[in-house]
Parts: C-alpha cells; structure tokens; sequence
C-alpha cells in the first residue's frame, strides 16, 4: 500500500517537476492555451495522465509534508488569482515541506511550492513571478508535452523507477536521486524559457515590480557560488547557470511600462503572512548542514531588511551548529547582539543562558534562564531550565 | 562508526537480517547498563544500535543508542553529512534538537519534542522528553526518549509507535524496562 502511494506520488513530482521552475530542457511544440474548467478528452493518452495525476493529489492531500497554514495557503491563492483570474480555480496550491528551492506544476493543476522557495523569495513580487512561472507551465500544458516526447524517447519508466527507489528516505535522498533524471530534463529549455515569458507577462499585468524577477536568480547564483566552494551539490549538478536568465529578465524589466499606480513589490505583505513560518523553516535550512548556502541567506536577509533580531539570532544558531573554530565565541557574540533587540526570541534568552553555564559564569546565566521563562512560561524545557537554575543556585554549575 | 537505525529498519523490511528473540529477564543491553523486559521482543542489531519490536518496527519499537563519541552522528540516520555529531559538551536541549533533526532527515513531520526534565537513567542523572510527530503519510507517532552522557559518550533509549494503538499498547513495558535499567559498572 506504502509502495502504492510513494509510486503515485513520485509520479505526481516526476510528471511536474519536468515543469518545475529550476529550470531545464527544451521541447518545443506551439503553446496550446488552456482555457477555464479544461478537462481533457475521456479517450487520450492525456486523460490517463490527469488520472494518475488526481490519484497522486489524493495522496498529497493527507501527506505529513503539507503545511496548512490557512492564512499562507490563503496568500498563495490569491496570488495565483492576482495572476491569473481566468484558470486559478482549476489551480489547485500545495504548500510542502521540503527545504529546497523549489515549485512545479503537473499537468491536472496541482502546484506545488517548497517551503525552501519561501526563504528564498524576499517580497510578493518575487514569489509572484515564480508562481506567475508555474502557471505558464499548465497554461500551455507543458507537462503533456513533455509526457509525450518521453514516451517516444522510451524513457518515460525510468524515471518513474529513479523516484520510487528513494522513497523510503524521504525527499531529501528523493532530490539525490532526481539528479539522475537531468538527462530528461535537460530537453525542456524550451519550456523554461516559455513559462519565463509567460509568468513574466502575468506578473507584470497583475503590477508586480519587474525588476524583482532578477533578484531570485541573483540569490540563488550567491547560494550556488557559495556551495561550490565548499564541494559539489546537488544542486549545482541539475542547475544551470542563471546569468543568463538575469539578464534576460533585467533587460525585460527595463522595457516594462510602469503602471501609473507603480510597481508593487509587496514585502510588508509577505513578510507579515510568512512570519509565523520564517522561524520553523530557518530551522528545516540549518538542519540541512549546507552552511555557505545558509550564510547567504542570512546575508541576503540583512541586505533586504529583514527582523534584524532573527537575522541575529540565526547567524548565532549557524555558528553553534558549526561549532568549528571561533565558532563559539561568534556565537557568543550574535545572541548578545540578538538580545540588543526588544523582539528577540526568547531561545535567545536560554541559548546564551547555556554558553555562559558551559563557560563557568552561571551567576551570568541565572538572569538569562529567568527572562527566558518569563517570555517563554510554557515552554518544552521548563522543567530542566529550572533544573539548572537550582544547580546554580546551589553553587554547581548547571551540568 | 556507522549506527545507521534507519538501514537497520530496511534491513528488518527486506527480510535480508537476522532477527533473536529477547525473551523477559535480565538483558545487557552495552557495557555500561542491563535492563529487564517484560515481554517477549524481535531484536534486530547494527553497530551501536539495537532495535527491539513485538509486532513490527514501523508499528513500535525500542531503540538502544549506546556509547556514541564525539564527531559521530547521534542517530546516523541517512548517512549523509545533515546529522548533528555529538559532542560531549552538548546540553539537554541541544540533545533535543539533534533527535528531532534526526527524526526529520528521516521523513518524519512536524517533529515537536515535549516536556524535557531531568530523569534517572538508572542510578545516573539523565533526561526525558516526549515526541509527537507524523510519519511521511500523515500518520501520527508518539514517543518517549530517555539518554544520558558518562564517560564523555551518549546513551539513548528511543521508543516510538503509533499513536492509535500500537504506543500505548507498550507504554507500560517501556517504562517498566526504563525502571529496571541497572548499570554495569561502578560511576
């Protein structure tokens, strides 16, 4: 049942993340454009994809990698709308779980965002434009298209058979595998660079600042630059180089005619609907070890203005995880500067706490841990927050 | 060294690994400390780590984590370089967040760890906490772990199961082996 399952939805990524927007391969075919309640003929090999297709959404449906968040799911939506009025009841958004820059698009509507897109992304616009991006693939249903010309390059099982073997270990090792696919992804550049034009288009009817579209690739370029310093990736391996497509989109940018109201950027928007996730998905990014990637992140998150106290707060975090060199002491160094902040989170508090009992100042701790359990009364440690405390107290030194 | 629970279940899934049966009684589980079942369990072993189930490791089982040292990956899940090495300096919490980072590089969701104390391990301090998390299909998993660090090397004992029926159904044997848990050697 479990193998049931897992095959359905490596089918649902397989048959969407040939549309995905990390970019890839080139086919090329006129774009069909589909129109409002499309449904396809009851007697085409397309039919019996949507039916795989809608067999893998159930599935997805109840997985434990959705993220439900009504008020984020909300904002997705409406994006989509913002976009696209015509189809966007027949776009059905997924927000998952998965730490990587990612979306895509199967060709029954069902979009999938990556969690890891929405750190990566640093106001509407640009989360719009790869959304914008997304539907473009299902509006000229390039998804069927590519269905097709795998079927007659006789590959179309295999990649099916990639998917399937990394299912046990969930996405992360799914990813790993998925870099084999490249060699039938890598005939879609065609797509890519029609959703570019097509996502580019709706962005910009629907008022998104052009010249946000640009600062995605750029980002991601640093994360790319940085991971190559420190080995090959993933990554780097299925991604090709966006230079060319800032350039492309920059260029576009500079031809767009301003809408007499301006452009909408949209940052306080998404920053306010995406914070009560930023902290869980910092953390799902730190977990991941890829520190040069993680580093520019936080850099880019300083650059755009983001809660300095966060940005503190996780540079401290990375340097505790580390933990090479003076990687202590820099941490040290970023919670004292966290806490410079009346925002900052109360881990903070209990973080710093920790390195001054590790270091032998528990009389320093002792305030910290208070102040931690003020602002955090029902937190998951209480019980050995206070255990430290009385050790303190009693004149040990917490542990 | 290389712990790898996550393979141990593939092992135990494919039908390639050996099982023993643990049957009630006195057990030495590593060199630093005994425990006494109950009942009758499948045990299943690899490197540092042995897996005790009664009806199945995707169903329920007891995890034995012994004498893990410094710069080895707490669980050593999916042997890629994501996991968090142990080192002896780590407190409680940063024990916490290592087992829950382990559990989600494992497909678990929305892993969220509960109520960390202080609690004996056998007649060493130790700690205790309670997890809450969902399997890669949305099902819902509890667990309880237990570890400690002597002689500057981690001990943990991690039991999960599903949350209708197959946990509770082994809640009171898991406490009852955490209450028997004898240590080996003088500290």
């Amino acid at each position: 049942m479990i193998r049931i399952r897992l095959i359905r939805l490596a089918a649902l990524l397989f048959a969407s993340i040939l549309c995905s927007c990390q970019s890839g391969p080139p086919a090329t075919g006129q774009a069909a454009n589909v129109q409002r309640g499309y449904q396809p003929a009851p007697d085409t090999d397309e039919a019996g994809l949507w039916l795989m297709m809608d067999e893998a959404e159930q599935d997805l449906r109840t997985s434990g990698k959705l993220i439900t968040d009504p008020e984020v799911n909300a904002y997705l939506r409406d994006i989509i709308c913002r976009l696209a009025s015509d189809i966007c009841a027949d776009v059905r958004v997924y927000l998952v779980r998965i730490p990587y820059f990612n979306a895509t698009m199967a060709p029954n509507g069902v979009m999938q965002v990556w969690s890891g897109l929405l750190l990566r992304t640093e106001n509407e616009a640009q989360l719009a434009y790869i959304l914008g991006h997304e539907i473009a693939h299902y509006r000229y249903q390039h998804s069927l298209q590519m269905f097709r010309q795998a079927k007659l390059t006789a590959n179309v099982l295999a990649p099916f058979q990639l998917i399937t073997t990394a299912g046990g270990v969930g996405y992360v090792g799914s990813l790993a595998e998925l870099g084999a696919v490249g060699t039938l992804m890598k005939f879609s550049r065609d797509h890519e660079r029609e959703a570019d034009d097509g996502g580019f288009k709706m962005a910009v009817a629907a008022g998104y600042d052009p010249h946000e579209a640009a600062r995605i690739w750029e980002g991601l370029q640093r994360e790319m630059d940085a991971l190559e310093e420190s080995g090959p990736s993933l990554f780097l391996s299925t991604h090709p180089s966006s230079g060319e497509r800032v350039d492309a989109l920059e260029q576009r940018a500079r031809a767009a005619v301003r809408p007499a109201a301006g452009w909408y950027t949209g940052g306080e928007r998404y920053d306010e609907t995406i914070a009560p996730l930023r902290f869980a998905l910092m953390r799902d990014e730190l977990r991941l070890r890829q520190f040069p990637a993680t580093q520019i992140l936080l850099d880019r998150a300083a650059e755009a203005g983001k809660s300095v106290s966060e940005v503190k707060f996780f540079q401290a975090e990375l340097y505790s995880a580390r933990a090479e060199k003076d990687d202590a002491l820099q941490a040290e160094i970023a919670y004292r500067e966290c806490l410079q902040h009346a925002d900052a989170p109360p881990q903070a508090y209990r973080e710093l706490a920790m390195i001054y009992m590790k270091s032998g100042r528990g009389k320093q701790a002792l305030p910290l841990f208070e102040a931690y359990l003020e602002r955090e009364p029902a937190a998951f440690d209480r019980s050995m927050v206070e255990a430290y405390m009385a050790r303190i107290g009693a004149g040990e030194n917490g542990r | 060294m290389k712990n790898g629970w996550l393979g141990l279940v593939v092992l135990l899934l494919s039908g390639c690994s050996t099982y023993t049966l643990v049957d009630p009684g006195q057990v030495a589980v590593c060199e630093l400390y005994s425990v006494k079942p109950g009942v009758q369990w499948s045990e299943i072993k690899k490197g540092d780590i042995r897996l005790w189930t009664v009806d199945g490791a995707q169903l329920e089982s007891i995890r034995f984590i012994s004498g893990i040292r410094e710069g080895v990956p707490i669980m050593d899940i999916t042997e890629e370089k994501h996991e968090t090495p142990f080192r002896p300096d780590m407190n409680e919490t940063e024990l916490v967040e290592a087992v829950v980072d382990a559990f989600s590089l494992s497909g678990a969701q929305q892993v969220e760890a509960k109520n960390l104390r202080p609690a004996a391990f056998g007649s060493v301090e130790g700690f205790r906490f309670e997890l809450e998390f969902l399997n890669e299909e949305g099902l819902k998993k509890d667990g309880a772990v237990i570890g400690t660090i002597v002689d500057e090397a981690l001990y943990l004992i991690i039991y999960t199961g599903t949350r209708i029926h197959y946990f509770p159904k082994y809640a009171g044997e898991f406490e009852d082996i955490v209450s028997s848990i004898r240590l080996r050697r003088q500290m």
